[in-house]
């Protein structure tokens, strides 16, 4: 069947229809909007998707994770294969708890040392409470990656805003990004990716975070 | 149990060893002039790579030369953990498998199974798939293993040494016929068909490949995983009352089954061995159903003073898991237990000789143990 | 079918910022579905032009830009309506930062296992386990549950020999400190064989099983001093 493709289609009810969900949790989930353009719903405790003209993204906030990549195989690989998809990134964000500001800013410190900006960098670690500065992103990017033609492993640093009112906490963004560079025929390759890198990918992510965790002293 | 320094055999010594983890178990036999056969795969979990290949790698042997002959005498995973990488290496080996593994409704249920699975878990035909494709590739076919039929027969007549041959004693016809027209039950049913999983433990060892091996006079009866089900055409009924039976007697048993009734025959020990000879099993530790049990620990020390295991018979404790993993187990009341003791092996040796009985001089690893000990 | 998981012995209130996601973004997009209301929409292709990806981190903080509005979803979704509306926004398609909540919870395995199922007897099912945590690949180890202990998140009578799950265990821990022992058992929702992979697989084990047939005569096995090959 040819038609267009409808983030209106994706939501609980179409899941529940395609066994993804049951029927019981397609009645509970929260659909927060539902346009042509774009919608979005979570189902609680199991995963939240946003499905726009052209991105689909689908979060998972509890392990066991390789459920997400179930739910994508069988979205693309089995219920939409003919849906030509061209990239894909595996994403994985945390947060973590240092314990206390200075923790966090000796950290920040070992990252992007101060003493190569002179005065504004003394400057700059300085201030108390709201004024008190530092590091507020970081980011690095790997693109020569040996298993992929095109792509990249981006890692990002930043403050957490979601711990102890954002003083002691430390959030990271690892983003394992996939291009096919070429118009896809369909969404095989794809899902060929999340199957076989999906695993790999998130030891991957956690080995990146462990080593900042580590520079905790 | 002593541990002697691992030397490889002399080239008029006969070695047997036996390596045996907790599932899955391998077996590498010298047959003289630096020839060796290999029963089965297993990985050795003290070093991560399949046993046989470790062992020959310790003693400088090169498998890719010196092995002659690889057998499988099973087909699921949990049984020959590292048989592809090991055929791999053998280059030189012919390798040996049932019949029935080489034929379409075999292949078809173990590439519907292989084909895109998304776990870590193996899928149960994976290693025999590998395997088979390994010798397509390479342009090999498989000895098809089938009852009274000879694998390998080495003569020495021009090189000089004991001729040697290794003969399949099972499965039989009517095995190879009933394990055929039920393996396509296996076939995910209908369209659509329902979701991926892996493909389950055989429950019986129907195909199983006992082997008889002779070098020179002296005889080894392996018996796989057959096991015995008072039918005419099947176990070892159908292998005590072949029409070419092995002309002596074994002195050397590697027990059936893991020791377990089902793959006790009271005519194996009358017929087929010496009195008292020497006996090895490999404890089963996997998927909660222990082998052997007590009982047959005690049959078999009625049969024989010389049996031994290549490892404890129990799993040591789970290593200490996290205090929330604990609690979690207590409170659900969840059972978890380790299933892979340290791999352990026997290893026998005797001198090549065409006449006398044969006197087996045995070493072993740490975790082996003498069944009359237990 | 599966049910999704549920905590064995906690729910989770909050959503929490610990996450992973993956972004897909479409090229022609001709979607082939099953509308669950029925309605087929009309084909609208987008040609794919690698030139609109935004490369991230811009488009990572467009994304939780549309994330960081407060906390309640309809103030979501009021945002996401906006940028539906603004046609030239393109929204990235690696990225996906998503918005904290008021109260965000975090959960940290200190165990995960892939396990699958051995037996199924009668109120309890036995499975061998991988542990991932120690990064195996092999089974080390053998449980036993009890059913009891799986009937929030999989329908007994569907179980069978064969079937995989993951099982995480550790704790949900709060912002303020408190922490809380959680346990889940997720069965794979593994796709569906197909009707190609079947009729694939059957014409290669035809393929594989006649060549393996092709040997000579198979009375005799190979001998002399030294083998002879086929």
């Amino acid at each position: 069947m040819v038609g267009s493709f409808n983030p209106q289609i994706f939501q609980p009810f179409w899941f529940a229809h395609h066994d993804i969900i049951s029927d019981e949790d397609a009645e509970i989930a929260k659909i927060a909007v539902l346009l042509p353009e774009i919608s979005r719903f979570n189902l609680e405790g199991d995963f939240s998707v946003q499905v726009e003209r052209e991105r689909f993204a689908i979060d998972r906030a509890v392990a066991p994770l390789i459920r997400i990549a179930d739910v994508v195989c069988r979205l693309f690989g089995e219920l939409l294969p003919h849906t030509p998809i061209g990239q894909v990134g595996i994403n994985r964000m945390i947060h973590f708890d240092l314990g206390s500001q200075e923790a966090r800013d000796q950290i920040g410190i070992k990252l992007a040392p101060r003493e190569p900006w002179g005065e504004f960098g003394r400057l700059a670690s300085g201030g108390e409470g709201a004024k008190h500065g530092g590091l507020i992103s970081l980011v690095l990017t790997q693109r020569d990656v040996s298993d992929r033609t095109n792509g990249w492993i981006q890692a990002k640093v930043e403050p957490s805003h979601v711990i102890a009112r954002g003083r002691t906490g430390i959030y990271m963004e690892i983003n394992d990004h996939y291009d096919l560079g070429k118009r896809p025929d369909g969404a095989d390759e794809i899902v060929e990716i999340v199957r076989t890198r999906f695993d790999t990918s998130l030891a991957h992510s956690d080995s990146i975070i462990d080593q900042i965790m580590s520079l905790k002293s | 149990m002593n541990q002697n320094p691992l030397q490889c055999p002399a080239s008029d010594e006969i070695e047997i060893t036996v390596f045996g983890p907790g599932f899955g178990e391998s077996i590498v036999i010298h047959a003289g002039n630096n020839e060796w056969v290999v029963v089965d795969s297993c990985i050795d979990s003290r070093v991560g790579r399949p046993a046989a290949l470790a062992y020959l790698a310790e003693i400088n042997v090169d498998p890719s030369t010196a092995v002659k002959l690889v057998v499988a005498t099973h087909w699921h995973d949990d049984h020959i953990g590292g048989m592809s990488e090991l055929v791999s290496e053998c280059t030189s080996a012919r390798f040996a498998c049932s019949v029935a593994l080489t034929r379409s409704e075999f292949l078809e249920v173990a590439r519907v199974y292989t084909s895109r699975p998304l776990i870590v878990a193996s899928a149960g035909p994976t290693e025999i798939s590998q395997t088979l494709a390994t010798l397509r590739a390479r342009r090999q076919r498989p000895t098809r293993a089938i009852a009274d039929r000879p694998l390998i027969r080495m003569s020495r007549a021009v090189t000089g040494g004991l001729d040697w041959e290794v003969t399949a004693l099972s499965p039989s016809d009517g095995e190879v016929q009933r394990f055929l027209a039920s393996i396509a039950s296996l076939l995910p049913p209908g369209i659509p068909a329902t979701t991926k999983s892996r493909l389950p433990n055989p429950e019986q060892n129907d195909l199983s490949v006992a082997t008889w091996i002779k070098i020179g006079e002296i005889q080894i009866l392996l018996g796989a995983d057959l096991e015995e089900h008072g039918v005419a055409d099947r176990g070892w009924t159908a292998v005590l009352a072949s029409s070419t039976p092995p002309s002596g007697q074994a002195s050397l048993f590697k027990i059936a089954h893991h020791g377990s009734a089902n793959g006790h025959h009271d005519g194996i020990w009358s017929n087929m061995l010496i009195k008292s000879p020497m006996a090895v099993l490999t404890p089963w530790t996997l998927g909660g159903h222990d082998l052997p049990l007590p009982d047959d620990v005690q049959r078999i020390r009625n049969l024989t003073p010389n049996a031994y295991s290549t490892s404890r018979l129990k799993a040591p404790a789970l290593q200490a898991l996290p205090q929330a993993v604990t609690k979690t187990l207590r409170e659900g009341n969840i059972k978890i237990r380790q299933s892979e003791p340290p791999t352990g092996y026997i290893r026998l040796r005797t001198r090549a000789s065409s006449q006398g009985p044969s006197v087996w001089n045995l070493t072993a690893s740490d975790d082996a143990i003498r069944l009359s000990s237990s | 079918m599966n049910r999704p998981q549920r905590a064995i012995e906690y729910s989770i209130d909050e959503a929490t910022p610990n996450d992973t996601s993956i972004d897909v973004s479409f090229g022609d997009l001709k979607a082939f579905m099953n509308s669950a209301v029925g309605r087929v929409a009309q084909l609208e292709v987008n040609r794919f032009d690698p030139a609109k990806n935004i490369q991230a981190p811009a488009s990572a903080n467009g994304a939780a830009s549309i994330m960081s509005a407060p906390s309640e979803d309809n103030d979501i979704g009021e945002e996401l309506e906006a940028v539906a509306r603004n046609k030239q926004f393109f929204v990235p398609i690696s990225m996906n930062a998503k918005s904290p909540k008021s109260r965000p919870t975090t959960f940290s395995p200190e165990k995960e296992w892939e396990g699958y199922i051995v037996t199924v007897d009668r109120d309890h099912m036995i499975a061998n386990l991988i542990d991932l945590t120690a990064r195996e690949s092999r089974p080390s180890s053998t449980v036993e549950i009890p059913f009891k202990e799986l009937e929030t998140v999989v329908d007994i009578k569907r179980l069978r020999p064969g079937m995989i799950f993951r099982w995480a265990v550790g704790y949900l821990r709060m912002p303020g400190g408190t922490k809380k022992r959680y346990s889940n058992i997720v069965f794979r929702d593994l796709p569906q064989w197909t009707k190609r992979e079947l009729a694939e697989a059957k014409k290669q084990a035809a393929e594989m099983a006649k060549y393996f047939a092709g040997a000579g005569d198979e009375s005799e096995p190979p001998s002399v001093s030294g083998l002879r090959r086929d």
